[in-house]
């Protein structure tokens, strides 16, 4: 197991720096600088900007020393924010985002699974028509319309949460993002749960399982569960990674200083060095997701477990 | 008293655009306590599908009428398979490869039977399930048993279903195809434990299958089944060397020789959504005559507890010529 997690460091390293390479000549290619403004700058004054952030080199040797101080661990300092570097921003931002993840994606295991679980239970009656009517609205309505949705209901009409706004250690601000965010995933788990336990089922152990005069619960959840939660693993992984790297949209809606916000300010204001600061950061955090799915599936699955 | 006794068993299964599969039609049998039955066929003939009616496990969707009594109680009016599907009457599938969990450990997988049906403690569990492991000869049982499925090979792998099964004492154990995906030498060494099983554990064995070899090597007494009915049934001695029904005859024929050629059987039973009618098997029998398109045969007594349908043994002179 040890030998895969270094393994698997070392083939990040390669796909790093082509992540990198990438989206430094993508950002660079986009028009416009990160001091262009309304109002052209005084020549020499633009010039002096440039020259104090390097931007005068020639690209080849910006490119190799933004690789270098990357290498170094330092992303280099924000073009907008005069006194932060990238790598205080991004420290900033991660708690935010990371809470408004971690807290989106584990209530969308939790009630996704159960109501995958339950409508496979119930397989063809009501409730599992309702359950899988309810997840396929949940998966159709994206975050960005659930969020005004929440906001004008909870906040505006009934006054029971705040629209938006964030201060640390208060849980108020953050249940309505987490609720935008969880909702389409928890959909997408609870069918992505019922049609793995349903194949699961009609397995042959499974036809073992219920000629040993097994309950109904046994089956499901000790003999069902654990093969049908792979694809479910296989999903979230990768889409908790998404949510780490900033919700764009729903940090955006609700005014959250977080990993995306910073991203599509960056963006907009050529901020070269956090776009690039957010993009490393969501390449590491997809590389290391990945890498747990797949410790995760060695936990699960015994027989990956003895090969690895 | 029989141990079970199946009558006039139907399943029947909707088909496409409102037909219906006809998959057992009729069928009558009775097992009785310590003995061997043997029930043969081809694929599709509808032997497994009564096995399944009687552990109660075929898919929602059939519909079975009938009569299935074990130790007294209709199973199907009554659908009282509590306490008895893998308790009284435990079954062996035929792929060991894929009838055990490959997520669960061995020791799981037999405990849970006896948590579930005699509310062992665990240790009382385990201690019990490695000395039925010991039975089937899987070496080493104490640390077997902490094994995944994986583990194992086929054979080993059917044993430890096979110590399954048995872990409740049932009194009926029904094998399905129990050696049919194995090598041959691990045919007969499951084969020969199953014969052990019988005469250590006294209880009934339902055996499916259709190689006749596994009959001749265990049952004592067979019956035959085409198209979702019981042809021909008696002793396992008296069937094989007197053969009542010409289905009986053509399966022993095609019984694969050492200095012959193969004798298929010719044509292909029929589907379950359409079941010629008169004697289901006229279409392929080198002896239909006159009224076989047209009636079913009745079951008829040759001898005891040989009985066969088929208008042959009602028409004496058709029988000679």
């Amino acid at each position: 197991m040890l030998s895969l997690i270094l393994r698997r460091l070392l083939q990040a390293i390669p796909t790093l720096f082509l992540l990198i390479t990438i989206s430094f000549a993508m950002v660079r290619a986009a028009p416009g600088g990160p001091f262009s403004t309304e109002r052209a700058l005084p020549p020499e004054v633009e010039r002096a900007l440039q020259a104090r952030y390097h931007l005068d080199e020639p690209l080849p040797q910006q490119y190799l020393r933004y690789l270098g101080s990357v290498v170094r661990g330092d992303l280099g300092p924000s073009f907008r924010y005069e006194e932060y570097s990238v790598n205080d921003l991004i420290a900033q931002g991660i708690p935010v985002t990371a809470r408004l993840g971690l807290f989106a994606m584990a209530l969308a295991l939790l009630v996704g699974i159960g109501l995958g679980i339950a409508a496979a239970w119930w397989h063809h009656s009501t409730v599992d028509r309702l359950f899988m009517l309810a997840a396929v609205t949940g998966i159709s309505v994206p975050s960005f319309v659930l969020a005004p949705l929440f906001i004008l209901l909870f906040a505006v009409l009934w006054h029971w949460l705040p629209a938006g706004g964030y201060a640390p250690g208060t849980i108020a601000p953050m249940v309505l993002p987490v609720l935008a965010l969880a909702l389409p995933q928890m959909a997408y788990i609870a069918r992505l749960t019922r049609g793995a336990m349903l194949e699961v089922l009609r397995s042959p152990f499974i036809r073992t399982a219920r000629a040993k005069g097994l309950g109904m619960r046994l089956i499901l959840l000790r003999h069902a569960l654990r093969p049908a939660l792979i694809p479910v693993l296989s999903y979230a992984g990768p889409a908790l990674a998404g949510l780490l790297s900033g919700s764009v949209v729903v940090e955006q809606i609700f005014g959250l200083p977080g990993i995306g916000r910073f991203f599509i300010q960056g963006a907009l204001n050529r901020d070269y060095t956090l776009v690039m600061g957010v993009t490393i950061l969501a390449g590491v955090v997809i590389i290391l997701m990945n890498l747990l799915v797949d410790l995760a599936y060695m936990a699960l699955d015994p027989r990956l477990g003895a090969r690895g | 008293m029989a141990l079970l006794s199946i009558e006039g068993l139907r399943v029947t299964y909707p088909g496409m655009q409102g037909s219906l599969l006809h998959v057992v039609n009729g069928v009558d049998l009775e097992l009785y306590a310590g003995e061997v039955c043997a029930v043969v066929g081809e694929s599709g003939s509808g032997k497994s599908q009564t096995a399944m009616a009687a552990m109660g496990l075929l898919d929602e969707q059939a519909q079975v009428s009938g009569v299935i009594r074990f130790q007294g109680n209709d199973l199907v009016a009554s659908k009282a398979w509590h306490g008895v599907r893998g308790s009284r009457i435990a079954m062996v599938f035929q792929d060991p490869m894929s009838a055990l969990n490959p997520y669960l450990t061995i020791e799981r997988q037999m405990t849970e039977v006896l948590m579930v049906h005699k509310g062992c403690s665990r240790l009382d569990a385990r201690d019990r399930a490695i000395k039925e492991l010991n039975h089937m000869r899987i070496p080493d049982a104490a640390r077997s048993i902490m094994r995944y499925p994986h583990e194992f090979s086929g054979g080993m792998r059917q044993r430890v279903l096979l110590a399954m099964a048995l872990l409740c004492e049932p009194d009926l154990l029904i094998a399905d195809e129990a050696t049919a995906a194995l090598d041959v030498t691990v045919q007969a060494q499951i084969l020969q434990l199953l014969k052990e099983v019988r005469d250590s554990h006294h209880m009934s064995i339902w055996i499916i299958t259709h190689d006749l070899g596994v009959v001749a090597a265990l049952g004592d007494r067979v019956a035959v089944m085409y198209a979702g009915r019981i042809v021909e049934t008696g002793p396992v001695q008296e069937v094989f060397d007197q053969p009542a029904h010409p289905y009986t005859q053509a399966l022993l024929e095609a019984m694969p020789r050492d200095d012959q050629p193969l004798r298929p059987i010719r044509g292909q039973p029929p589907s379950p959504a359409a079941i010629p009618p008169g004697c289901p098997f006229h279409p392929r029998c080198p002896r239909c005559f006159d009224p076989c398109d047209k009636e079913m045969p009745r079951g008829m007594s040759l001898s005891g507890e040989h009985k066969a349908a088929c208008h042959l043994l009602s028409h004496p002179q058709e029988l000679a010529s």
